[in-house]
């Protein structure tokens, strides 16, 4: 027996995550089976909330759980846009160098501001939220101030100009794939097991041996380099960017859709954000009862499913298993 | 006298508080010993400046020869010097196993591109890591545990636990925060047997906190007593037992038979 398990050393992908690459491929063929240009619209936010969320899950996976989220997306959104337009770099520059900077300033604030555990870390994120967006309001020859700066270039790879949907929607599928890759090699090598440790315990893991400081501000540089990386695809899409794009509703909004998928699943971000992003495309003519349901939606997870959307199948086979 | 740890006028204030004041003892290596004393006397306070949890106000901590006094714990613990709590003594969500194996990743460290991307050093390390785990587990009998979640165990299992965690990141003196609380009286006699087959096995020093009287005087070579954050005996257990001083701060009228 013992020696059955401890041949599963090295992770092997499970019949589970099997069942869960064919149902996310299904998924990702939808805008294809429709042909529809709104189809692949909403395509691409997913992708880029799923991104975003998939960085504010890293954070979470040690414990923490940022407001400043859509900071970092916009720090990486304006780092891409003004090098792009104002430099004339391609965007295969400042694509990386958007994700550069997001990580960068997390590195720098991260040190002090992680001291702060639970409520008081959240709070002090909300505040870095709205000094973000003060700051660049503050500074219109930056940032274009409230009006913004419209008509950013389209994602532009090697001359290649992507100026349809379908395209785009491919380049962001392929970027969330990455990204959800980087997440599944993190979850299972050893940073992970520390991230866990860290979450769990943060006593008994600094007491063992892992330095939880270091550990939470790694998680806090990756977690805000993947929201500078979605920010500089978002800004090139959307093609207008300004300080309230990045404001603390957005914030909040990858807040709940970490918690609806799953806080500490792998699958959560992915989950949360193929249910919860089409729903104001597709509540469009309710848009006053919009922030109600979406409180409702946070109520019945909360109750019900603790673990997410994407705890729900393990839900099922424990209820299952008491049964019998 | 050779010994592992020594503790040199070890003081904490809390604002006006003095957790600790000026408290040494030594550590003879090989040795169990114990610090006893009444509810607040200064115990895990010891511990927690011992381990670096705490940065102590005065005074000094030496180990193995070397000060670690002012160390972060992580650091600590790397030297040969690992602790457990008294209470959240484990990783609740995790295996067994997974809990064990996050104690051996001291040992076994890997770069971040071999954590990500796997590679040769990073099988051998998780292999090394395995085995290590393996015998920690079956040290302190748990072996058949090893797939269950932590938070689901016994609170006699979750104790071992803690020191299994411990043991993984192969210190040279373990420090026991009040192991036995909890335990039943059959428990503590089965906990007191385990602990010294470790103490053999994985050629350990010992430095336990604990209320169990007839645990320590059992174990124990040596006896630390603190009362009011003042060190007020130190000995062997008879000596210990039969201290005018400690009768009266701790032991009481109950030991009087």
């Amino acid at each position: 027996m013992s020696a059955a398990v401890s041949k599963k050393t090295v992770p092997t992908v499970g019949a589970s995550t099997f069942v869960y690459l064919v149902i996310a491929a299904l998924i990702a063929s939808v805008p294809w089976f429709t042909g529809n240009v709104f189809y692949f619209h909403v395509g691409i936010m997913v992708c880029l909330a799923a991104m975003a969320t998939s960085g504010l899950a890293v954070i979470a996976w040690v414990g923490q759980l940022s407001l400043a989220h859509a900071a970092f997306v916009g720090l990486g959104a304006y780092t891409s846009v003004l090098l792009v337009t104002r430099l004339g770099l391609p965007f295969v520059v400042g694509l990386p160098a958007g994700a550069l900077v997001a990580g960068a300033v997390a590195y720098l604030i991260g040190k002090p501001l992680l001291r702060l555990r639970g409520v008081y870390f959240v709070l002090i994120t909300f505040a870095l939220n709205e000094l973000f967006r003060l700051v660049m309001l503050e500074f219109p020859g930056v940032s274009g101030g409230s009006s913004g700066i419209a008509g950013v270039p389209k994602i532009e790879l090697f001359g290649l100009v992507l100026a349809e949907q379908s395209q785009v929607y491919v380049f962001t599928l392929a970027c969330l794939v990455a990204v959800t890759a980087l997440l599944y090699l993190i979850r299972n090598g050893q940073l992970g097991r520390r991230f866990a440790a860290v979450e769990e315990n943060p006593a008994l893991a600094e007491s063992s041996g892992t330095p939880t400081a270091r550990t939470q501000n790694l998680a806090f540089v990756i977690g805000s380099s993947i929201a500078g990386f979605t920010g500089a695809i978002m800004a090139h899409y959307i093609g207008f960017i300004s300080p309230e794009t990045f404001g603390f509703q957005l914030s909040v909004s990858y807040v709940i859709i970490l918690v609806t998928g799953g806080r500490l699943a792998l699958w959560g971000p992915l989950v949360g954000a193929i249910f919860l992003t089409p729903l104001p495309e597709f509540l469009r003519g309710a848009l006053e009862y919009q922030h109600i349901i979406y409180g409702v939606i946070l109520i019945a997870v909360l109750r019900f499913l603790p673990q997410g959307l994407a705890g729900l199948s393990g839900q099922l086979t424990r209820l299952k298993g008491d049964r019998s | 006298m050779n010994s592992i740890l020594n503790v040199e006028g070890l003081s904490k204030r809390f604002g006006g508080l003095a957790a600790l004041s000026d408290v040494s003892f030594e550590v003879e290596r090989g040795h169990i010993s114990g610090i006893i004393g009444p509810n607040g006397a200064g115990k895990t306070t010891c511990f927690n400046l011992i381990t670096g949890t705490l940065s102590a106000t005065s005074g000094k901590v030496v180990f193995d020869g070397r000060e670690i006094t002012g160390l972060p714990p992580h650091q600590v613990v790397e030297r040969g010097l690992a602790r457990t709590f008294q209470a959240a003594t484990t990783f609740p969500k995790a295996t067994v196993r997974e809990n064990i194996l996050r104690g051996a990743l001291l040992r076994h460290p890997l770069g971040l591109g071999s954590s990500l991307f796997g590679g040769a050093a990073a099988r051998e390390a998780e292999a090394a890591g395995h085995a290590s785990v393996e015998e920690v587990m079956r040290a302190v009998g748990l072996t058949e545990h090893a797939d269950q979640i932590a938070g689901t165990l016994a609170y006699g299992h979750q104790k071992r636990l803690g020191v299994a965690i411990g043991l993984a990141t192969r210190p040279s003196l373990l420090l026991l925060d009040e192991p036995a609380a909890g335990l039943n009286p059959e428990e503590v006699d089965r906990f007191g047997a385990i602990l010294q087959d470790l103490k053999r096995d994985f050629n350990l020093t010992i430095l336990i906190v604990e209320h169990h009287m007839r645990l320590i005087m059992k174990l124990c070579d040596h006896i630390v007593v603190l009362d009011h954050g003042e060190k007020i005996a130190d000995g062997q257990p008879e000596d210990v037992r039969n201290d005018q001083k400690v009768i009266e701060a701790y032991l009481g009228a109950e030991h009087v038979e």
